[in-house]
């Protein structure tokens, strides 16, 4: 072997010595996020999570549950906070039902000032300890139309109440799905204007909104003052407003901006009958704990429908605007095959588009709705919401409302081949 | 009792083994960086842990033109006043080097006996027929004719600088023209999938054209070797997992690769048949973070439940056909280097095994052409590109796989710049050399991480880089191919690799 040789085997034998070791490195392996870095789907997980429960300052533990039973302590079904001791604030991320437990302090009897919000105000709120929901009482319906409630609740040494929301529901009902706010919330108002007005309409007629559903990308730049805006928007909406987030509400890795306004962006709820699946797909990917629960979270259960929504479509076609790994989409999209979804929801892209995904022997329609006021490039822009028509009998109809913005004397675009605008 | 946020109480009580187990994790953590850093201490050139994957070396080629082939030969180069001084790896410069190529043109003296014997025998062959007269370059009093100079020992000129100029250019402004059309032209009126390829495909372009140029300012435009790399007629890949977590398992993936080539017996082309079989060995696991179900396992370091396991099989299926272009390819090119087509269908199938229930995915390229560009003998630039159809099928339980019908899903795209680095060419070498550097990029995120800038997610593909040496002993028909590399995405994903290369079949080389 000539020296030179020698010398290339010492440094390959070196490397490959190096990188065993390296390899070896995996025994310093740490809890998920020990570094928070909520650009990462799993941090969000897990801020999620905590965030739907809360220590308050009076020794009274505040948590969310899943109105439809589970097996766990509290669910990331909405977040709590206490602005200022003494009073929780807790919004309730879902529409339709909800729960919120309160466990006392082991020592004394507290009480608790509670203000809801995104609620809907036809919901019934009714108070019990726990293990006796038949002890519960019926608290008295507001008089005016907001998505807020303002309660004090007293609970024993050591006991636990719940404080359920109901919806009653309708035979029919509609409801709004929209993403891509970005740069432009002053027309997302006039959106939500004209939400409000067809959802006036549409209760005379017998179908009332039950919820706006928004597909992420409430902000361009994850700022407070821009989620402080959002939210104060969203307070004043006409119905209960159900969030995920996009990849412009995760832009700082410090500090959970979206989670810390709205709460969780992985949920599921039940609103008359419906099941409405929210996936967080902000990071164009989903957290691996996610896609191990995704039979849970995108399951239709007992419900009639299933609709998902999400930031990030899971088929983008010919866009090329997509997850950032194509295996986690394609699960998603297997899982809402054998669900047998009737719609996919979301945005991301600054269109309206209208497509059937094939899976197996399973059709999907999926629904792209980035319209609630983001930058739509060099063309005419189509500013809306998508209004999706629930009935028992009749499935899911989704149609499209176009908002256009001053200046159109009316809808600037033709509708798509395949989804027609509303009729209102 | 005093509740633990997160733990169930049950986690209070084991509180004292959970300390002694995090111990024990901190202690293995300590002893294996220590060996790490011992290990990788006297390694010259390597600042950091080499991270990431890998396929075959997709972008190596198979075919050259002509001035290529006479490249393989082992004879001995004629130097020019233009040409930077050989390194020791190359092939000693003659005695009849010239300082003027507008003189008539030097005859290259035939390859010696010794020479011929260290190369395969249709290596040998070919050397035979390598005896070539250099031709004149016209340029090469003209200002500027260092920068033009051809590469000398070739019967046509090769222009290597203007060549990687043209392709910077080119790739600058590729790059700069799909950003703009992905910012401005906007969703509405349907911009995306060309604009990632081709921002995604310039950049690697222009990548790939400054590091050759670096390459070729160290004195990297000479003749090539004839032994240059190209995929193992048999590999082993180990691809690294992500990093886990506590708790968790990625093992990473394992492929056994196969890309045997067939030479047409006219010389102008190649036929390859390429794939692999592979998937992950065992089981990768990953935890259930959310506070409200971690528990203390008695013995166990981690509270956290397992929320996903997943076993992946891989199979990859594909021919690529290459034919030569003549060259120069225009009467007055201005020979900046020989050109080549290519066709690549291929089927790519992933199937995943989640335990009750079985997803498969299917990427179907039927039209996937491409097109090599030999820059200089020693690197080349190629790209491919052609539309995909996805099958996504599911099966629950015991049910059989439904593949149904297919999705047109977004653009595929492939961009390669090699640059081959002859370590030990010289004819008395027991052991024939040569290393290969790999820059490329892919415009799909069928496997793995595509690159993330910023909160700009999704537009783009993985980029890859390796370095791969062949290995061959003198006379022996077979060698041995050995390399490493990484994917870039958002992470890392280090690929050790390692093959055969047996003799390839049918007529002559290109």
């Amino acid at each position: 072997m000539t020296p030179r040789l020698r010398r290339l085997a010492t440094r390959a034998a070196s490397l490959g010595a190096g990188a065993l070791a390296l390899a070896a490195l995996h025994s310093c392996t740490q809890p998920e996020c020990v570094v928070p870095n909520y650009t990462h789907p799993e941090c969000r997980v897990i801020v999620e999570n905590e965030l739907a429960r809360l220590d308050a300052a009076s020794g009274v533990e505040v948590r969310f549950v899943d109105p439809r039973g589970s097996d766990l302590d509290w669910d990331a079904l909405g977040l709590v906070e206490e602005p200022e001791a003494g009073l929780v604030r807790a919004r309730v991320a879902s529409l339709g039902d909800f729960a919120v437990r309160l466990r006392g302090d082991d020592e004394a009897p507290r009480a608790v000032d509670l203000e809801l919000t995104n609620v809907d105000p036809r919901a019934v709120l009714r108070v019990g300890p726990v293990d006796d929901p038949g002890a519960a009482i019926t608290l008295p319906q507001p008089s005016d139309p907001l998505l807020r409630r303002r309660l004090s609740v007293d609970v024993d040494a050591g006991a636990e109440v719940e404080l359920r929301g109901e919806l009653p529901c309708p035979e029919r009902f509609t409801l709004a799905f929209v993403g891509d706010i970005q740069t432009n919330p002053t027309h997302f108002e006039r959106i939500i204007e004209r939400i409000r007005e067809d959802g006036e309409a549409a209760a005379a007629d017998g179908e009332p909104l039950l919820g706006l559903v928004i597909v992420g990308d409430l902000t361009e730049w994850s700022n407070d003052e821009e989620f402080t805006k959002i939210r104060a928007l969203l307070g004043n909406a006409p119905a209960p407003v159900a969030v995920t987030a996009g990849n412009h509400d995760i832009f700082r890795g410090a500090v959970a901006i979206y989670n810390s306004y709205f709460g969780p962006a992985n949920y599921n709820f039940d609103v008359c009958g419906t099941r409405v699946a929210m996936i967080d797909s902000a990071s164009a990917r989903l957290a691996r704990s996610i896609e191990g629960r995704l039979a849970e979270l995108v399951g239709r259960g007992d419900a009639d429908h299933l609709i998902m929504a999400t930031h990030y479509p899971p088929h983008w076609g010919l866009s090329g605007d997509g997850w950032s790994r194509e295996d986690q989409p394609q699960i998603l999209l297997a899982e809402l095959a054998l669900a047998e979804a009737d719609l996919i929801v979301a945005g991301h892209q600054h269109a309206l588009r209208d497509a059937i995904v094939h899976v197996g022997g399973h059709d999907l329609r999926q629904i792209i709705v980035g319209t609630g006021g983001a930058d739509q490039g060099l063309g005419v822009a189509r500013f809306g919401y998508l209004r999706v028509r629930v009935d028992a009998s009749a499935g899911v109809q989704p149609c499209f409302v176009e908002v256009p913005p001053p200046g159109w004397a009316g809808p600037a675009n033709d509708p798509l081949a395949s989804l027609p605008y509303c009729e209102s | 009792m005093q509740r633990v946020r997160g733990l169930r109480p049950r986690a209070v009580d084991e509180g004292a083994q959970t300390i002694a187990a995090g111990r024990r994790a901190r202690d293995r953590c300590v002893a294996a960086l220590l060996v790490a850093l011992v290990t990788l201490a006297p390694t010259p050139g390597l600042a950091a842990p080499v991270s990431p994957v890998s396929s075959d070396i997709h972008a190596e080629d198979s075919t050259r033109d002509a001035a290529t082939a006479a490249a393989d030969a082992p004879a001995p180069a004629a130097a020019t006043a233009n040409t930077p001084a050989p390194s020791t790896a190359d092939p000693p410069a003659p005695a009849t080097a010239t300082e003027n190529t507008t003189a008539a043109p030097p005859t290259i003296p035939a390859p010696a006996k010794s020479a011929t014997a260290t190369l395969p025998p249709s290596t040998e062959a070919q050397a035979k027929l390598a005896p070539v007269t250099v031709a004149p370059d016209p340029m090469a009093n003209q200002v500027g004719a260092a920068w033009r100079h051809c590469v000398p020992g070739y019967t046509t000129c090769t222009r290597p600088r203007p060549a990687r100029w043209l392709l910077g250019a080119l790739g600058l402004t590729l790059a700069g023209a799909g950003t703009a059309y992905l910012l401005f032209v906007g969703d509405s009126l349907r911009a995306g999938d060309p604009g990632g390829f081709i921002a995604g495909g310039g950049i690697a372009a222009l990548g790939g054209a400054v590091l050759g140029g670096l390459y070729g300012l160290t004195g990297g435009d000479r003749r090539g070797d004839a032994d240059r790399l190209r995929p193992s007629t048999f590999a082993f890949d180990y691809t690294s997992g992500g990093s886990p977590r506590l708790g968790e398992r990625h093992p990473g993936e394992i492929a056994l690769r196969f890309a045997p080539n067939f030479y047409f017996r006219d010389g102008g082309g190649r036929l390859r048949l390429f794939g692999h079989v592979g998937g992950i060995p065992g089981r990768e696991t990953d935890v259930d973070p959310r506070p409200q179900v971690s528990e203390v396992t008695p013995g166990s370091d981690n509270t956290q439940p397992v929320a996903l396991g997943e076993r992946l099989l891989s199979i990859g299926l594909g021919t690529d056909l290459a034919v030569a272009l003549p060259y120069p390819l225009l009467r007055r090119s201005a020979h900046l280097g020989a050109a080549e087509l290519r066709w690549r269908p291929e089927v790519q199938i992933r199937r995943h095994d989640l335990g009750d229930r079985v997803i498969e995915r299917t990427m179907l390229l039927p039209l996937t052409v491409g097109v090599r560009w030999y820059l200089s003998p020693r690197q080349r630039f190629t790209a491919y590109v052609g539309p995909r159809l996805d099958f996504v099928a599911v099966a629950a339980g015991d049910d059989a796989l439904d593949r149904g019908a297919p999705n047109v899903g977004s653009l595929y795209g492939e961009v390669w710049y090699d640059i081959d680095v002859p370590l030990l060419v010289r004819p008395s070498a027991p052991v024939r050399v040569n290393g290969m550097l790999t820059l490329g990029y892919v415009h799909s995120r069928f496997d793995g991480h595509g690159i993330n800038l910023g909160g700009a997610y999704g537009f783009l593909g993985p980029a890859y880089a390796g370095w791969h040496m062949r290995l061959r002993r003198r006379g022996k028909p077979a060698a041995v191919q050995v390399g490493f590399g990484s994917w870039f995405g958002s992470g890392f994903a280090a690929v050790f690799s390692a093959g055969a290369v047996l003799p390839d079949l049918g007529g002559k080389k290109l």
